[in-house]
């Protein structure tokens, strides 16, 4: 097994790209590839930790973490030729929370112990983890959330909620933020706990949205008692361990990546439909057009300039999660509305018209997939108020 | 490339400074539907920085710079609210006259002593530039709209149709059987001009003619995103300084929501603006230079007339900068491409490529 000792990122950019092109034309099935019935489509359960298996297997999974955590080690140009190729092959998205998130902030912040403990199994998918942090009354106000976790022995003892956990019913183990003491500063006294979901006094409730998909869940703790050991970080200092990886978050959040296969699907149902000729049609899918164009250029623009300069990504990449995500919302709309009677289709429907084959599309849940990325991960209001502050300077 | 890249900063360096004393100065200031005439000392003073010249060969007596770097420069200009037209009287008759290769010439435009002017639009909202003007035995005789920069005794280049095909030749604006309707810019004015069998110069032929005229249109429409674009961060700049002082119901205006909201808007779509004409300067490929001037057209617009909204009822007055920001924006945002033209000229070039 070669590839497995290769250093990746000691490859030339090029090379390294053709590589990964060829292993993911290989070896990603396509019938998972995304398509017009599902253009944003993701792996969970099963299928997912199939493919990661199939990732670590061949030497290219934790493309960002360190080769001595088993990581890839790359640098984050490389990462960005990795997601780029992703996109261009149709891999379907994985939220693989443990490899993104949790990873991370074990090899930043925790313990070697746990180091030892938790990166192994996030890579091959013995744990699979999803993220605790939203509650019923903590949302983009993340800081007032009230899940609490009292020292009792060895032991926390957690009660509470937390809302909208993602793949929360996939999921072994939940990565959260509970509050372990109250200070005059909200974000004070909250605390970084592992709690493997197994254990007593934790139920889970899958929630509907408005796709159809049991996505999100509800999580609830009733004297949930976790060891003292799974807290990473120093007590009460959990807010800044969270934080400490919101800067990617919302770099990987911006990739123009999901806009692409929305434009995809728009020009096709123009094409379909024999829109060509309709100038109204054709100058609004040209704005649409020149939007993702120009906002390709800004993504690799930051990127390159947070590649260059070595350090964590600034305040300034909310503006790519706001962009992002409303460009995604209005191509959803421009398909649905050119979509004409198909746009009021729930579900798949064969779309006819002037080319000869149909093409089979779900208007619908492309337009619902497109809705919560302006509200997951800080809604985009909350990000222009810390843009406002942040990066223009106005006063409050 | 680095060498390259501290030239530039040295550029931008010294035109921060020379554009800040002329912002500064009492000529600076734009009046409303009065065409403004170039001024002579100014422009010679920008030959003397060696900006004239900038994209000629040193073969002519330029700098041989790549159109990035002029790009650069009228990117800084944009920021000033620079009131000349650099981009009209130097960088696209510079590219005229490079193609014709006319070394006396090029020395006449590059010391400022002759000003230059390209005559080559036929019509508005149109690229036509060799049908409503005939060279006919040595005259040429017909229409040109939107010539930009026309002042008296300018050496006006001219695109004309001849029996041997396309041709841009050589007129001097004093001429006799010339007549010209001018109207103001923000910067200076526009003239339609009619040809009545006008003796004229030959100067490129055929299709080294339309290749001139393409470079020149490019050049013309880099550098107007570019200044578009520091225009537009300039803009927004001093209206998140008003927003910063003023105060209403015992807050500052910048304390609330509604307005700091735009104001991020805004902000992203300069950004955006930004990252296309760098990347249109450096690649120069057709689709992405459409982009950069439908953006920057579509954004400084946008901005100037919030800026008014935003700076109250003092935004509507001349008391403030908005209005000569707001009259630029409306120059270089719809002369050498509106935004919905260039966009279209974008989704073509995008076909184009996909088809290739």
């Amino acid at each position: 097994m070669n590839s497995l000792n290769v250093n990746r990122d000691e490859m030339d950019d090029a090379d390294f790209r053709a590589e990964f092109r060829a292993f993911l034309a290989e070896h990603y099935p396509a019938e998972l590839k995304q398509d017009f019935h599902r253009p944003f489509r993701r792996l969970r359960g099963e299928p997912a930790n199939d493919w990661l298996r199939t990732l670590q297997a061949h030497g290219w999974r934790a493309p960002a973490w360190p080769r001595e955590s088993g990581g890839m080690g790359l640098s984050f140009r490389k990462q960005l030729i990795y997601h780029e190729e992703l996109e261009h092959a149709g891999v379907a998205r994985i939220i693989d929370l443990g490899e993104t998130q949790l990873g991370p902030t074990i090899i930043k912040m925790g313990s070697p112990e746990q180091s030892e403990h938790y990166l192994p199994r996030i890579l091959n998918c013995e744990h699979v983890w999803c993220q605790g942090y939203s509650e019923p009354n903590a949302g983009s106000d993340l800081a007032s959330l009230r899940t609490s976790a009292e020292l009792d022995g060895d032991e926390f003892v957690v009660n509470g909620q937390k809302i909208w956990t993602t793949h929360a019913n996939d999921s072994t183990h939940i990565f959260t933020l509970v509050r372990t003491g109250k200070f005059e500063k909200k974000q004070q006294g909250i605390s970084f706990l592992l709690i493997d979901l197994d254990t007593p006094g934790i139920s889970i409730r899958p929630i509907i949205n408005l796709a159809g998909e049991d996505e999100f869940c509800e999580v609830f703790f009733e004297n949930v008692r976790v060891p003292k050991a799974n807290l990473v970080g120093e007590l009460h200092q959990g807010w800044a361990v969270a934080k400490a990886l919101l800067g990617y978050e919302r770099v990987w959040i911006g990739s123009p990546a999901l806009a692409g296969k929305a434009l995809a699907l728009g020009e096709h149902l123009v094409q379909q439909l024999g829109l060509e000729d309709d100038r109204g049609v054709m100058d609004e899918l040209a704005q649409l057009q020149a939007d993702l164009h120009d906002y390709r250029l800004l993504y690799s623009r930051t990127c390159d300039a947070i590649a260059d300069s070595g350090k964590a990504p600034g305040p300034e990449v909310s503006m790519l999660k706001v962009y992002a995500s409303e460009l995604l919302h209005r191509l959803t709309e421009f398909n649905v509305e050119v979509g004409a009677e198909y746009g009021a289709v729930v579900g798949d429907v064969a779309i006819g018209g002037d080319s000869t084959a149909d093409m089979q599309a779900d208007l619908y849940w492309q337009l619902m997939m497109a809705r919560p990325v302006t509200i997951f991960a800080g809604a985009n209001e909350i990000q222009r108020d810390i843009l406002a502050k942040t990066v223009l300077g106005l006063q409050a | 490339m680095q060498e390259m890249d501290e030239f530039i900063a040295m550029l931008r360096d010294s035109a921060e400074g020379f554009l800040a004393d002329f912002q500064a100065s009492p000529g600076a200031k734009t009046e409303i539907a009065v065409p403004r005439p170039l001024n002579r000392e100014l422009w010679t003073a920008m030959a003397e920085l060696g900006w004239l010249g900038l994209l000629l060969p040193e073969s002519q007596g330029g700098l041989a710079l790549p159109v990035a770097a002029a790009a650069e420069l009228a990117e800084v200009m944009g920021r000033y609210r620079f009131p000349v037209p650099y981009i009209e009287a130097a960088i696209m008759p510079a590219q005229i006259l490079a193609a014709a290769d006319n070394e006396a010439l090029a020395a006449e435009l590059i010391s400022g002593e002759t000003l230059f002017s390209l005559a080559w639009q036929d019509r508005a909202g149109s690229d036509a530039a060799f049908a409503a003007c005939v060279l006919s035995d040595g005259q040429i005789s017909g229409q040109k709209s939107f010539v930009a920069a026309v002042e008296p005794g300018s050496q006006l280049l001219v695109c004309v149709s001849s029996v041997n095909g396309p041709a841009i030749v050589l007129v001097n604006s004093d001429a006799d059987g010339i007549t010209a309707q001018r109207s103001a810019t923000a910067s200076g004015s526009f003239c339609q001009l009619s040809f009545d069998k006008v003796a004229c110069a030959p100067l490129l032929a055929g299709p080294a003619a339309e290749q001139a005229l393409a470079s020149a249109l490019a050049a013309g429409r880099l550098l107007a995103s570019a200044f578009l674009s520091g225009l537009s961060r300039a803009c927004l700049r001093d209206t998140v300084d008003y927003l910063n002082q003023r105060q209403q119901f015992g807050r500052k205006l910048s304390s609330f929501q509604s307005v700091s909201h735009r104001c991020v808007d805004m902000h992203i779509h300069i950004e955006l603006t930004e990252a296309v004409w760098r990347v249109a300067a450096e690649s120069g490929d057709a689709a992405s230079l459409s982009a950069a001037k439908a953006r920057a057209s579509d954004v400084a617009q946008d901005v100037c007339r919030q800026a008014v909204q935003l700076h109250g009822a003092m935004g509507f007055t001349e008391e403030c900068s908005v209005g000569e920001y707001l009259r630029l924006a409306l120059q270089y945002g719809n002369w050498l491409g509106s935004a919905k033209s260039m966009r279209r000229a974008f989704q073509s070039a995008r076909t184009a490529e996909a088809l290739a």
